[in-house]
């Protein structure tokens, strides 16, 4: 690691005012990615504003029709949600199974998404539920917040404060984990929310993405059968020692059919 | 009771749960200071400069490159099991590159830190060459090695002929890829010299006396002014056997810095510092009447070696010895010289990776004649070694198809392919068989009574995690005629009389048998004194009467008796002292062949969507010679399995094609298996005493146990989806 300035920022304002001053600091929230990063010397701030200390970022609700998480909950505590556990039982156990105990433990939804990790497994949900993610400036939809390879919507002083997250009638989540990481090798979250179906697949490419045939085909007829004659292009796949672009390709496939299954 | 057969739990386990074993990296010198090792980045080429000016003003002890490292000796050629063995290419000696990882800076510092981060301000510039990597391309140039285990090529009878002329004939290529040794413990050295010039090493070995041999050898130091000591070891695997650069660099280093120096490998440096398994390429042609009775067997293997080494994955080997062929057996080994570090013995090195082709081999030939695989097996069993014509000292093979496939249920298996499915999963079971060779080698031990009834054992053998100490006290508490808690088990210092390497599952028949004449010397000397020495309890004439039992003597059909402490008493002595030295004629001289052999099966449960394999049961029939202690015994095959099914299924090291380095260097990427992998293992052991193998009638089972996993789970694969994978590991894609 090299020298950097440490900050526990006292509000949203307060953080979002030091990185719009200082393009060479960077939020920590769980610090789960960014920590490893550091130790690898892949990234050398300024300084560290940890969202830690900020009470108003953490907390779960149920709004209306939509469940409201704030961007500083920890993966456990979406697990063991009540009101998450009744209301999308999906995102309960997607939360559940991230990384392992100490991931769980420390690392955030904010913090996920924010970081956008090809392999992460949060933004196949937000994009599926169709989820609005809510930052101190403006309300993102999902479909425009996930860009590209580590890259989001989000400013250079905007800060995610929450996620809402829509109540789906139907909605699960499949993944197939790396033996080591548990990160997704693919992650298919399926949802049908007010007759709409969306598709979330994570892991397979450089970014989150709708697989939108198999939203068209399951809108026609809620069952893994409608996907059968369907299939997903191996081409700008992500390819590694664990799984070539082409077996992403058939995962996807698989655990969207298997998604449909559980869901019900 | 004896000792011998019980299923003991191990002596040390208390030690090893509560932390108190000491492991090599554990153990603290007092004033010890730090090394760390700055690496190649590139695979081929040489130093065209190098920059330590930064490193040496960071307040460290000391920086050495091949500009000021001592020059060393060359390591002795050819290597042999007896023999120590070491990588040819010495660290720090000159400016080449020959392999990516290759250590070519090391600094030396008070604090581990101090030393990790002076070793970034080294700056290296490199003549890169392109590295020649182990691939299609580059096996075509295979060469014939000069021979050193084995001979290289063998051929009895004409096998070309035999399978020509065959009715069946089977002709496949199957390949195993590099794998690492992946200890729990990584290797560390901790080296200390005195004022006189004398060298003690803690150090993480499995050959304590071929370590001290090479390094008295390459660094010119006597012999006698040499100690190691190694009290346990947390994994070997044949990795800890060779002596590997960073040991001589530690060695260098203490001298240089007048402290002692500790080197502990990270478990990325794991990858390049010290051997591995070399990747091979076999053909196989096997020919068969239509009763499935072998006509002949062609076996050759191509692996890759370093441009200084001429290391042999001998994959051939099994096929020499395995099963009859009326028209012949041939088999031949070749290397491609390639940029990598020196390979070495991988459990089961050689015959885990023969037995992958061949037995896969015979799986195929099962099916092209549509008989059952266990019937196979039993035509072509035979009492005679093929390759050297010697009958076989015992080899219980039949008994381990017939006994296995009855504890597994083979009967009720459907025969074809893709029959069995129990929901979305195909259920498929497998079966191999295996054959191990076994090592006669000499082994010294010493046995002391002490005057309070208590013995010590003394032997320079090694516990890698087998259970050493525990199997050594049975062995002397049997023969003594004592309790086991009454004896003290002493290894892992070269101060003991000597023993052999641990590789090779040679320990217990050989060092065993070097404690068992050492007790039996000293209950003989105990009896004599109770014939003749001072108010001796018993005649002359009656010594053939005298049996121990309990810590005494006794008289058959009297009640005359002394303890041994009384004994030792009443004749003012404090001990008596006896020393054995086993000394066998090598096996290949002997008039027996003497081989280890087994059966295993396998179920396994394949989910065709995703093409995951997973072990739903598994059942091993040994013979391993007479079983010392079924627990540990168990435990070996355990891990034996355990370590097949990693070969098989998940491990594999990969090499990036173009910059010549591995490239998965950690446990994330490189795959073993862990207890959600393994399923309920069922073990028996179906072998009888072997005199011929050893005194102590057992034969080699560690190794033994982890031979034929891969064949028996890929043909299991075969029976699920009707796909033969010949190329390891069956990861996933390739079931798709």
């Amino acid at each position: 690691m090299y020298d950097f300035k440490y900050q526990k920022a006292a509000s949203v304002a307060d953080a979002a005012k030091v990185i719009g001053a200082d393009g060479e600091a960077k939020l920590v929230a769980g610090g789960m990615t960014l920590i490893p990063t550091l130790k690898q010397r892949l990234a050398k701030p300024s300084a560290l504003i940890d969202l830690g200390g900020i009470a108003e970022l953490k907390g779960i609700r149920r709004e209306g029709n939509a469940i409201v998480i704030g961007a500083m909950t920890k993966h456990v505590d979406v697990a063991n949600s009540p009101e998450v556990k009744s209301a999308i039982p999906a995102l309960a156990e997607l939360a559940s199974h991230i990384g392992d105990p100490a991931v769980r433990n420390r690392g955030t939804i904010g913090g996920s998404i924010a970081n956008n990790d090809p392999a992460a497994d949060y933004p196949s949900a937000v994009v599926a539920l169709n989820a609005t993610v809510i930052t101190n400036k403006r309300k993102i939809a999902a479909d425009d917040f996930f860009k590209a390879l580590f890259e989001t919507a989000l400013g250079s002083d905007e800060i995610v404060t929450a996620v809402s997250f829509p109540i789906p009638e139907k909605a699960a989540y499949m993944k197939f984990p790396n033996p080591a990481s548990r990160y997704a090798i693919v992650g298919t979250f399926v949802a049908k929310t007010g007759g709409n179906v969306r598709v979330g697949v994570t892991g397979a490419g450089p970014c989150v993405f709708r697989w939108k045939e198999a939203e068209a085909a399951l809108g026609k007829s809620w069952n893994g059968d409608a996907l059968k004659n369907l299939s997903v292009k191996a081409d700008g796949l992500n390819s590694d020692i664990h799984a070539s672009s082409e077996y992403r390709a058939h995962l996807i496939g698989v655990m969207a059919r298997r998604a449909v299954a559980k869901a019900g | 009771m004896s000792a011998i057969g019980q299923p003991i739990s191990r002596t040390d386990g208390s030690l090893k749960v509560t932390g108190r074993a000491r492991y090599t990296g554990d153990i603290r010198v007092s004033g010890a200071v730090h090394a760390a090792l700055v690496q190649s980045t590139i695979a081929s080429g040489r130093i065209a400069s190098i920059d330590t000016s930064a490193a040496e003003e960071a307040g460290v002890l000391g920086v050495f490159s091949y500009r000021n490292l001592p020059r060393m000796n060359p390591t002795p050629k050819p290597w042999s099991h007896l023999h120590p063995h070491g990588q040819g290419y010495l660290p720090l000696q000159d400016d080449k590159i020959h392999y990516a990882g290759q250590p070519i800076a090391m600094v030396v510092a008070s604090k581990l830190d101090q030393a990790v981060q002076a070793a970034t301000l080294i700056k290296v510039h490199y003549e890169v060459a392109q590295p020649v990597v182990f691939d299609a391309d580059t096996t075509r140039a295979a060469i014939d090695p000069p021979q050193f285990l084995w001979p290289v090529a063998s051929s009895v009878g004409d096998a070309d002929k035999g399978i020509a002329a065959a009715a069946v004939k089977i002709a496949e290529t199957y390949a195993t890829p590099d794998r690492h040794h992946n200890q729990m413990e990584p290797h560390a050295t901790t080296a200390m010299w005195d004022a006189d010039g004398s060298l003690t090493l803690y150090d993480t070995t499995q050959h304590l006396y071929g370590a001290r041999e090479l390094i008295a050898m390459v660094l010119g130091i006597p012999v006698d002014k040499i100690t190691i000591m190694c009290e346990f070891l947390g994994g070997g695997f044949g990795g800890k056997a060779y002596v590997w650069p960073h040991t001589l660099l530690a060695i260098l280093a203490a001298k240089a810095v007048r402290r002692p120096v500790r080197l502990q490998l990270t478990r990325a440096q794991m990858y390049s510092m010290v051997g591995h398994q070399a990747a091979t390429i076999q053909t196989i042609a096997l020919g068969a009447d239509n009763g499935g009775k072998l006509t002949g067997i062609r076996h050759e293997s191509i692996s890759p070696a370093p441009v200084f080494d001429n290391y042999i994955e001998y994959a051939a080997l099994s096929s020499r010895s395995l099963w009859a062929a009326s028209g012949g057996i041939a088999t031949n080994h070749k290397i491609v010289h390639v940029n990598r570090n020196t390979p070495t013995a991988m459990r089961s090195p050689h015959e885990a990776l023969g037995h992958f082709a061949l037995e896969s081999a015979m799986d195929e030939l099962a099916y092209a004649t549509g008989i059952d695989p266990i019937e196979l097996r039993l035509v072509n069993d035979t009492a005679t070694d093929p390759h050297s014509g010697r009958p076989f000292s015992t080899r219980a093979m039949r008994k381990c198809l017939i006994e296995g496939a009855a504890r597994f249920g083979w009967e009720s298996r459907s025969p074809t392919p893709r029959s069995m499915r129990e929901g979305r999963h195909l259920i498929s079971e497998g079966t191999a068989a295996e054959i191990y060779t076994h090592w006669r080698w000499p082994a010294k031990a010493r046995v002391t009574i002490n005057g309070d009834g208590s013995a010590l054992v003394e032997t320079g053998s090694h516990d890698l995690g087998t259970g050493t100490y525990t199997v050594m006290r049975q062995v002397a508490a049997d023969t003594l005629g004592v309790a086991p808690e009454k004896v003290t088990v002493r290894l892992g210092d070269t101060r003991l009389p000597p023993s052999h390497a641990s590789i090779g599952s040679a320990t217990m028949a050989n060092a065993g048998a070097s404690v068992l004449l050492a007790a039996e010397s000293a209950r003989d000397k105990a009896i004599r004194l109770a014939l003749t020495g001072r108010d001796a309890p018993f005649t002359r004439g009656q010594g053939a009467d005298i049996r121990v039992a309990e810590g005494t003597l006794t008289l058959a059909h009297s009640n005359v008796s002394i303890s041994y402490g009384d004994l030792l008493a009443r004749n003012g002595l404090p001990n008596l002292v006896a020393e054995a030295d086993y000394d066998p004629v090598p096996e290949h001289e002997g008039p027996k062949a003497i081989f280890s052999f087994s059966a295993v099966f396998a179920e396994v449960r394949v989910d065709p969507e995703l093409g995951i394999v997973r072990l739903n049961r598994f059942v091993g029939a040994y013979d391993a010679g007479r079983i010392i202690n079924p627990k540990t015994a168990r435990s070996q095959a355990i891990g034996g399995i355990i370590w097949g099914v990693g070969q098989v299924l998940l491990e594999q090291s990969e090499t990036d094609p173009t910059l010549g380095r591995f490239l998965n260097r950690n446990y994330s990427g490189y795959l073993v298996p862990t207890n959600a992998d393994i399923p309920e293992l069922d073990i028996l052991f179906v072998g009888d005493f072997d005199e011929e193998a050893s005194p102590l009638g057992a034969k080699g089972l560690g190794e033994l146990t982890a031979v034929s996993v891969a064949p028996a789970i890929a043909n299991a694969v075969f029976h699920a989806t009707g796909k033969r994978i010949r190329r390891l590991p069956i990861s996933l894609e390739k079931l798709m």
